[in-house]
C-alpha cells in the first residue's frame, strides 16, 4: 500500500508536468478566425492565412512576406497554416478558422458556382492561366492529347484536375468517354506514373520536376491552358464578412502578399530557402523548381499589376464552367472576385 | 537481475529489433529496391541526422498531444465505465451510442474537427481521445462485473458498504483487465494524433510525414514512422510497467 501511493503520488506528479509543460509551449498558434477586433493602436492585428496546398514552391510567397517583413509595415500579424486542397480550404474559411488563403481559383469557381461555399471573394490572382496539364514520360510515346484515346490517366480525386479534364478533351479533339480517368490520392499520382500504372496524369505542370525525379525519365507536359485560355490558376481570397469589417486591412494584407510574390519570383532560391527555415519538410529544390516553373505564368498580360485579374477574362473563365456543365447558370464575376482590390491595369 | 532475467528482459528484445532492421536493410539490397519506394536503413539514418534537432521538436509536439488525450481518455474512460458497471439501466442506454461512436471511422472525422475546432492542439487532442477511450471502457467494465462471487460475499459478511465494496473489492480486482485496456488504448492514442496532424498538419510527426509527401520525400516520412513506432513502443512498455508496480499480485495469482 505504501509502495503503491508513491507510485501514484509519482504518476500524479508526472501528469502535472506534461500537462503544465504543454499548456505553456509556444508551438500552438491557437489562432481561430479573427473577428475584427485590433488590440490597440502599434499592436499588430492577428490574421490567419491558409496556403494552396502545404510548405510547397507555389506558396513560398506567404513566408517571404512574412520573413521579409511585409506583414508587419501593413500592419499585420499573420499565422500561415498549411492546407490541403480546395475542399479543405473552402470549408475553413466557411467555418471562420481562416482570414485569407491562397487555392485554385477555377476549383473555387465551381464550389461558388454550385452555392457550397460561396462566403470568400478573391482579391488577387496568383497564377494567370490554370496549371492544370496532362503529364506523362517520354516512354509512353504519348505526344498530343488525342494520343490519350483508349488509355488510363490518373488524377487527385475530386480535383480540379479531374473536374476539367472532360472540358479539356472535347476542345482538344479528343473524345473523354474513351479514356479511363483513374482518382487516386494527390500524394500517390507520381508514383501510379513512375511505375506505369497510368498511361498519363491530370494534374498541376508544377510537379514536373518531381515527376521527373521519380520516374528518371523525361516528362511531357500538356497545359490544358492551350485549349482553355481564360480559367485561372491559383488565386488569393478573403473571407467576405473580412472585407466588409476592414477594407482597409483586406488592401494592406493584399499589397503585401503581391509584394511577397513579387519577390519570389525574382529571387527563388532564397524564397525557397525562407520556407525551409520554417517548414524543414519542404525540400529546397522541389521548392525551387515549382516557381521556376510558375514564373512564366504570374505575370499579368498586358503589363498590368501584379495579381491582376481581367473581369472580363473572368466573365469567360465562368461561361467556359457553364458550357461544360460544371456549374449552372447564375454565376457572376462579383461573386467571385472583389474588383475593388484588382487594381487597375494601365 | 539474475542472468537468465537480464537475457530475457534486455537482450532478446534489443536481438529482435537488431534483426528485424537486418532483414529490411538485406532486402532493400537485394531487391535493388529504389529509395523513392522503400528507403534502407542506412537512408533512414542519414535523413534524420540532417535536421535531428527538429525532428526531436516535432516528436515531443506528438507525445504532449498523446499524453494529453490519453490522459482524458483514461479517466474519462474509467469514469464511464465505472458508472456503467453501477447500473444496468445506464449501460443498456449507453452501450449502443458508445459503439456506434467508437465504429466511425476516425479518418473521416479528422476533417471535421478541423472546421469545427481549427488548428493547434485541441483537435488533436479531440481525436486521440475519440479513438483510445473506448477500449479502456470495455475493459474497465469486464473487470468490474467479473469480481468472483465469493469476494463480494466476503466484503459482504464484514460488513462493507456498497462504496468500500466497489473500491476495495471490484475495483482492485478489475485493476488487470483495465491495464489490458491501457495497453490496447496506447498505440491507438498515437495513431489518433497521428491521424489528426496528418489531416491539418502543423506540427507534429504527423505533420512531418504529410509534409514529406509533398516533396516525395520517402526517407523522411520512415523517419517519422520508426520515431512514431519508438514513441509507441516506450509508452507501451511504461504502461507495463505502470501495472507491474501498481498490481503485483495479478502476476502470482495467474502464473
Amino acid at each position: 500500500m505504501f509502495r503503491r501511493s508513491r507510485v501514484l503520488a509519482a504518476t500524479l506528479l508526472a501528469a502535472v508536468l506534461v500537462t503544465a509543460s504543454a499548456c505553456s509551449s509556444s508551438d500552438d498558434s491557437k489562432s481561430s478566425g479573427t473577428t475584427g477586433s485590433s488590440g490597440g493602436s502599434g499592436a499588430l492585428k492577428k490574421v490567419t492565412y491558409v496556403t494552396a496546398f502545404g510548405a510547397v514552391g507555389r506558396d513560398s510567397f506567404a513566408w517571404v512576406a512574412k520573413e521579409k517583413g511585409y506583414f508587419k509595415d501593413a500592419g499585420l500579424d499573420v499565422t500561415i497554416q498549411k492546407g490541403a486542397g480546395n475542399a479543405q480550404i473552402l470549408g475553413l474559411i466557411k467555418a471562420k478558422q481562416a482570414d485569407f488563403a491562397a487555392l485554385d481559383f477555377t476549383g473555387a469557381e465551381i464550389q461558388s458556382g454550385k452555392g457550397t461555399f460561396t462566403n470568400w471573394r478573391a482579391i488577387a490572382a496568383v497564377h494567370q492561366q490554370t496549371l492544370v496539364s496532362i503529364m506523362t514520360t517520354a516512354d509512353t510515346g504519348i505526344t498530343k492529347p488525342t494520343d490519350l484515346s483508349g488509355k488510363t490517366v490518373g488524377t487527385a480525386t475530386g480535383s480540379v484536375s479531374e473536374l476539367l479534364f472532360p472540358a479539356y478533351a472535347k476542345l482538344a479533339g479528343l473524345d473523354p468517354k474513351s479514356v479511363k480517368v483513374q482518382g487516386a490520392q494527390t500524394t500517390a499520382l507520381n508514383s501510379l506514373m513512375a511505375q506505369r500504372k497510368v498511361d498519363g496524369l491530370s494534374t498541376f505542370l508544377l510537379s514536373k520536376k518531381a515527376l521527373e525525379t521519380a520516374s528518371k525519365k523525361q516528362v511531357v507536359v500538356m497545359p490544358y491552358s492551350e485549349y482553355l485560355a481564360d480559367l485561372f490558376g491559383n488565386a488569393i481570397i478573403a473571407r467576405d464578412d473580412v472585407i466588409a469589417s476592414d477594407k482597409d486591412e483586406v488592401q494592406k494584407f493584399t499589397d503585401a502578399i503581391m509584394k511577397g510574390l513579387q519577390y519570389t519570383i525574382d529571387h527563388p532560391d532564397e524564397a525557397a530557402q525562407i520556407m525551409n527555415k520554417d517548414e524543414p519538410t519542404a525540400a529546397i529544390p522541389a521548392a525551387v523548381g515549382e516557381i521556376n516553373a510558375m514564373k512564366p505564368y504570374v505575370s499579368p498580360p498586358n503589363g498590368a499589376p501584379l495579381g491582376h485579374m481581367d473581369q472580363e477574362r473572368v466573365a469567360r473563365s465562368i461561361a467556359v464552367l457553364q458550357g461544360n456543365g460544371l456549374i449552372p447558370a447564375g454565376l457572376t464575376p462579383d461573386k467571385v472576385v472583389d474588383f475593388s482590390f484588382i487594381k487597375a491595369s494601365n | 537481475m539474475s542472468d537468465s532475467r537480464v537475457w530475457s528482459n534486455a537482450v532478446l528484445p534489443t536481438l529482435g529489433v537488431i534483426v528485424a532492421i537486418a532483414l529490411w536493410w538485406l532486402a532493400c539490397v537485394v531487391f535493388h529496391i529504389d529509395p523513392f519506394y522503400v528507403p534502407s536503413p542506412a537512408d533512414v539514418v542519414e535523413t534524420f541526422l540532417k535536421t535531428p534537432r527538429y525532428l526531436v521538436d516535432e516528436s515531443w509536439v506528438t507525445i504532449q498531444r498523446v499524453l494529453i488525450g490519453f490522459a482524458i481518455a483514461v479517466a474519462a474512460g474509467l469514469g464511464i465505465a465505472v458508472v456503467l458497471a453501477a447500473s444496468r439501466t445506464v449501460e443498456r442506454m449507453a452501450m449502443p451510442v458508445l459503439a456506434a461512436v467508437n465504429a466511425i471511422p476516425k479518418v473521416a472525422l479528422a476533417p471535421l474537427l478541423l472546421v469545427w475546432m481549427g488548428f493547434g492542439n485541441a483537435p488533436k487532442i479531440v481525436m486521440v481521445v475519440l479513438v483510445s477511450f473506448f477500449p479502456v471502457i470495455v475493459s474497465t467494465m469486464a473487470g468490474l462485473t467479473s469480481t468472483p462471487a465469493d469476494l463480494r460475499e466476503l466484503a459482504r459478511s464484514l460488513k462493507a458498504s456498497w462504496w468500500q465494496t466497489f473500491v476495495k473489492v471490484r475495483l482492485t480486482w478489475a485493476l488487470p483487465q483495465v491495464f489490458v485496456g491501457l495497453k490496447v488504448a496506447t498505440p491507438l492514442a498515437i495513431i489518433g494524433a497521428v491521424i489528426g496532424e496528418v489531416v491539418s498538419p502543423d506540427h507534429g510527426l504527423g505533420s512531418v510525414i504529410a509534409g514529406s509527401s509533398s516533396s516525395s520525400d520517402t526517407a523522411l516520412a520512415f523517419v517519422a514512422l520508426v520515431l512514431l513506432a519508438a514513441i509507441g513502443v516506450i509508452l507501451f512498455y511504461l504502461v507495463a510497467g505502470v501495472e507491474r508496480l501498481l498490481v503485483p499480485w495479478a502476476r502470482s495469482l495467474s502464473s
